[in-house]
């Protein structure tokens, strides 16, 4: 009755928000990679809630870029190709991008400096860690139960030293393939090869890593389900708290059938992919970690009312994003077998 | 044992000359009511000759040192007439003074004493009689004790309605909530909106909010002592009341005339039997709440008294019991859901007052609290095969447990050794029982499968400390202590020393400055959700990975009682603290996993203000007005990335107006009106997009520090009227109330949600959910 008596004279209304004065925001996504190009995505951000899907690209902004504190470069605006984004060019959105003569290299620091008429001035700071080599790769088939069912999957234990000092990293899995596609351009017949890295899904138990979480039933998308453990990821990132100055064995498990050129996406034209699994682990700073950890725990609980806010990590000085370094070592050891139709078992 | 030396030392080494000059007895005894023989707390002693002063501690009893020869002592006390006694002193002397109650012209109606505000050296203390709050317009006529003290300076109310405490920047599990000296883990019935503490058992109440006496540790921001009535030793005495909430009786009266009192009170809220037997054949949810309180004690002489107090209350919400059935290709399958949860407290305390050699008082007592949140789901499916009539039944079971139990021992003791020493030292030892998580499972048809998936920490914490009240010079005066306590869990220890010190400067007979230190240290936490708090909330103790908690206090005052019995009091505080647990961003109760990977440790706080309070104790019109001026923020690495951000009940302005008016004998009315500042509120102010790391395309949504948005104020006003009349064989009152009187739409909380209401789906807007409109409330009291 008290309940009754509550509900009855309880009412909701839309609250006038007075929202702060603001203006928009510049903001900026960089991982520099070691031996990659350099390259940004700079935006403005939105008044939330936002009035369009659009992104808002800035398009006349002046970026200078140093290195160990010199002026290495002044990074222009450019539009990039559409489509599947090649190797080397991994954006296929338009971006800021400096020559690819330049590259970053590990060990450096990098500062930036950002204006666009109209907006506040941005920076930020980063280094890029030194690459942690892949001692070795242990490979043996395993089974695993997975939704009720039984999965016959390749386990990787991926050994590696932690060195001194704190150190974050990321793990992903790849095949390089190419596939054929053809199209018409100026009512021209163009036929061109890409090449392209298809990462793969795999699952993590270790109970120290940060992943988004890829729904098995639609990749993608986040699953709601509280099940972690049915959760394929498709990179997954970890501290060395627990394994600080150690030999750390990271252990991943693929089904094989993800390893089925077919369970790839359905791209037009002939595909062809590499048998070698290039097992990548990078050495990210600590500022790439928070950022990851944090932005994925707010994509997976921004419709939680009782969870805690999430505030994605942000190092950028009077504006938003990330400015942060990683490098990789790629160990291509573990050949498998091409797999068109495997059995589940 | 090496700790125990440090106090003993000082004892002797000031008792033992004082002795030897054989000119100073000491003149000490209980002080009670002289109709119902409840013995009275924060009396006043004075002897105009020596202008030597005390006051009656928890258990009525005081001590004084007086010269050899003459004294005259005066002994008063709010409420009641004040008594003078001419002694000739020749030995140490223990007394029994019984005070009249005050029988109030229209004029001289006191709501505190007025003398203690320059006298005493403390600081930050509310003490408020329980005929006080009494007057206080209260949500539907329930007068609540937690809610009273919200008026007060300092103390902040957390959501509309309920009676959290938010002292001085601290959350709700900081404050020590003492009955009868055995701590209460949830104040709480019906989530909050009614405290479990039945006025009408309760015979005192003290707020402290800083300056702790040592004789107080175990949490950071306050310590609000409720003590009991010990129940009428003269005569039998009934009374009861019946609201729109719940109804309450108590009973109390000698077993045995001025030597064995009893005192049982009783409060159910009654919502639940009306609409269960209206709907007998639905089951329908319904929610009750009840609480006893009984009390027994037995003189048995005037050194020695025994006191056995409990209490019980429970919280319990069944909800929709299901049943249903149908036919499928031959079988019948009938399936039935029932889900019950709660909350409840057990406390109780067996205590014994015994004065050694007519110079010390001790307390001894052993103390019992559990406090419990259970939820309980029984599914039973049945399969029948119509054919064959075999039967199948599957039952799962859940029965989940959360909650603490602690036990303890102390004994205490209270003495004054020479003229302007007032001494209380003590230890005990405190073990502490956590379950943060129990749930056992049963599965099958006949409970076969059993799971049982358990957490318990136990933790142990001894502690010893001593206070010494001194008046150095007729200006001067302190209470100054030392409190050293331990915490053995997990195998670690931990160790605290808590200087405290409070100090009154006098200017003049009516201003008085006073300053006070305290560092405290609290053992556990409750982890709670900052966006709502539910009876959900885990007590969980400082672990090997989880440091406790600790602040330090310091805070300065000026104090003022002017004519026509008015008080003005300003107070300034500075606060620090650390060791603060909070759930880490993202995390929630619901998360699985263990506790202590859900949180962020070693969190940073500090909580500055100013506090005015003005009162006026007497008169034909009476009350006070309160503002405070506070800020607190917190700072955890891994939150707000890792800088400051304000609490959520980080309120800048507080305000209160308590008004009350005696129009005649028959006729008294009450108003107050409360205002603050509103609630914090993570408020998303921007979103950009980004592709990293590895291409897929994903708003982030942006704000630039938690709590970043401030709700609108809180604001509200409540009217109330009682009329009284003596009939024949009892004394009723009517009393009605209005809450909320203007019908402000507070914030209860919001959320983002679409603008359903202007017909526009597909546009988010922020929502505000508000409670309590206007509500009239009617309340019925008898006396016998």
């Amino acid at each position: 009755m008290i309940f009754i008596l509550i509900e009855s004279s309880a009412c909701e209304q839309i609250l006038e928000v007075k929202y702060p004065e603001r203006k928009a925001m510049i903001t900026l996504n960089c991982i520099l990679t070691s031996g990659d190009s350099i390259l940004m995505e700079v935006k403005s951000s939105q008044s939330y809630p936002p009035q369009s899907d659009s992104t808002l690209f800035i398009k006349n902004a002046s970026i200078a870029l140093y290195e160990d504190q010199k002026l290495i470069g002044e990074l222009k605006y450019r539009e990039a190709d559409p489509g599947i984004y090649p190797l080397k060019k991994k954006f296929q959105y338009f971006n800021y991008y400096l020559t690819d003569r330049i590259m970053a290299e590990s060990g450096h620091s990098y500062s930036v400096n950002v204006s666009a008429p109209g907006f506040t001035d941005i920076s930020a700071n980063t280094y890029i860690p030194f690459p942690v080599p892949i001692i070795s790769v242990d490979t043996s088939s395993v089974v695993i139960n997975y939704s009720n069912s039984q999965l016959k999957s390749l386990e990787c234990l991926i050994n590696f030293q932690d060195p001194e000092g704190k150190n974050s990293y990321m793990l992903s899995v790849d095949r390089i393939g190419r596939y054929k596609m053809t199209y018409y351009e100026n009512n021209v017949l163009i036929s061109k090869t890409n090449t392209v890295r298809y990462f793969i899904p795999f699952f993590c138990e270790d109970p120290d890593v940060v992943y988004f979480r890829i729904s098995p039933g639609s990749p993608g998308t986040i699953p709601l389900e509280k099940d972690e453990k049915d959760s394929w990821m498709s990179e997954v990132f970890i501290t060395d708290d627990s394994f600080k100055n150690k030999v750390y064995s990271l252990r991943i498990l693929i089904p094989y059938m993800l390893l089925n050129d077919n369970a790839y996406p359905q791209n037009p034209g002939e595909k062809f992919t590499m048998r070698k699994l290039n097992i990548r682990l990078y050495s990210i700073n600590d500022e790439f970690y928070k950022y990851a950890r944090s932005w994925y725990t707010q994509v997976y609980k921004k419709n939680d009312m009782f969870s805690e806010p999430v505030g994605v990590y942000n190092n950028i000085n009077n504006g938003a994003g990330i400015f942060s370094g990683k490098s990789v070592s790629v160990d291509s050891s573990v050949v498998v077998r091409i797999y068109y139709n495997p059995s589940l078992k | 044992m090496r700790q125990m030396k440090y106090p003993v030392f000082i004892i002797l080494v000031i008792i033992l000359p004082t002795e030897m000059l054989g000119q100073i007895h000491s003149v000490a005894g209980y002080i009670e009511d002289k109709s119902t023989g409840e013995r009275l707390i924060g009396a006043t002693i004075y002897d105009s000759l020596s202008n030597n002063g005390s006051t009656s501690n928890s258990y009525g009893y005081f001590s004084l040192k007086c010269y050899k020869g003459k004294s005259d002592l005066v002994f008063s006390f709010i409420g009641y007439k004040t008594y003078r006694v001419n002694l000739f002193v020749r030995s140490d002397t223990i007394l029994r003074v019984l005070l009249d109650q005050q029988t109030y012209s229209l004029n001289d109606v006191l709501i505190e004493d007025r003398t203690n505000i320059i006298e005493n050296p403390f600081m930050s203390v509310s003490v408020l009689p329980v005929n006080t709050m009494k007057k206080i317009p209260a949500l539907m006529g329930e007068t609540d004790v937690l809610k009273s003290l919200q008026t007060l300076p300092g103390v902040q109310a957390g959501t509309e309605g309920t009676g959290g405490l938010y002292i001085r920047g601290g959350s709700p599990d900081q404050n020590l909530i003492l009955l009868d000296g055995v701590p209460v883990y949830n104040p709480d019935h019906l989530y909050g909106f009614v405290s479990v503490f039945n006025p009408d058992a309760i015979n005192n109440v003290t707020l402290y909010t800083g300056g702790f006496p040592s004789r107080y540790g175990g949490r950071l921001a306050s310590v609000v002592d409720i003590r009991m009535k010990d129940g009428n030793n003269k005569a039998f005495h009934l009374n009861g009341s019946i609201g729109l909430l719940s109804s309450k009786i108590t009973l109390e009266g000698p077993l045995k005339n001025d030597r064995t009192s009893y005192l049982f009170s009783a409060r159910r809220s009654w919502a639940d039997l009306i609409t269960r037997t209206i709907f007998e054949k639905k089951e329908l949810p319904y929610y009750y709440f009840y609480d006893f309180t009984a009390k027994l004690s037995h003189l048995f002489s005037d050194r020695s008294r025994i006191f056995l107090s409990i209490y019980t209350g429970r919280d319990h919400i069944s909800s929709i019991k299901t049943k249903s059935e149908f036919v499928s290709d031959g079988v019948k399958y009938i399936f039935g859901q029932d889900q019950y949860y709660g909350w409840g407290n057990i406390t109780s305390s067996l205590r014994w007052n015994y004065v050694f050699n007519r110079k010390i008082f001790s307390n001894t007592s052993l103390t019992l609290s559990n406090y419990k949140y259970f939820d309980k789901k029984q599914i039973d499916n049945t399969n029948i095969i119509l054919i064959t009539g075999k039967t199948t039944d599957y039952k799962y079971l859940s029965n989940y447990k959360s909650g603490v139990c602690d036990i303890a021992f102390r004994t205490d003791f209270d003495l004054q050794p020479m003229q302007g020493h007032i001494m209380k030292y003590g230890a005990g030892m405190i073990l502490h029982i956590f379950t943060p998580y129990a749930r056992i499972s049963l599965l099958g048809s006949d409970d076969s499968s059993t799971e049982t998936d358990k957490v318990k920490q136990s933790a142990a914490e001894p502690f010893i400390y001593f206070e010494d009240d001194i008046q150095i010079t007729n200006r001067l005066r302190v209470n100054a202590g030392l409190r050293t306590t331990g915490f053995l869990v997990d195998g670690r220890t931990y160790r605290s020393f808590e200087p405290r010190l409070s100090g009154r400067f006098k200017l003049a007979d009516f201003h008085a400055l006073k300053f006070s230190y305290s560092r405290m240290k609290q053992y556990m936490h409750l982890l709670t959700s900052s966006r709502i708090t539910f009876p959900t909330d885990l007590w969980v103790p400082a672990t090997a990975k989880v440091e406790p908690q600790l602040s330090n206090q310091y805070t300065i005052g000026t104090f003022f009682n002017l004519s026509m019995n008015i008080e003005i009091s300003i107070e300034t505080y500075f606060k620090s603290m650390k060791g603060l647990i909070e759930y880490s961003e993202g995390s929630s109760f619901m998360d699985p996993g263990n506790w202590e990977s859900k949180i962020e440790k070693n969190g940073i706080g500090k909580a500055y203000g100013l506090e005015l309070m003005i009162k006026k104790n007497s008169g034909k019109t009476n009350g006070w007005i309160t503002y405070s001026l506070a800020k607190t923020e917190r700072k955890f690495n891994d939150i707000n990335s890792g800088r400051w951000f304000p609490y959520k009940y980080d309120r800048r302005f507080d305000a209160n107006i308590v008004i009350n008016h005696k129009f005649n004998e028959k006729i008294d009315a009450s108003a107050t009106w409360d205002f603050s500042s509103g609630n914090l509120f993570t408020l998303i102010t921007d979103v950009y997009d980004t592709y990293l790391p590895k291409g897929e395309q994903w708003y982030i949504q942006y704000f630039e520090k938690r709590n970043n948005y401030r709700l609108p104020a809180y604001h509200r006003l409540d009217l109330g009227i009682n009329f009284h009349r003596q009939k024949k064989s009892f004394y009723r009152t009517w009393n009605i109330s209005i809450y909320n009187a203007y019908n402000h739409r507070n914030v209860f909380f919001v959320y983002f949600g679409n603008d359903d209401l202007h017909g526009k789906k597909g546009q988010i807007v922020l929502k505000q959910y508000s409670l309590f409109p206007i509500l009239p409330s009617v309340t019925y009291n008898l006396k016998f």
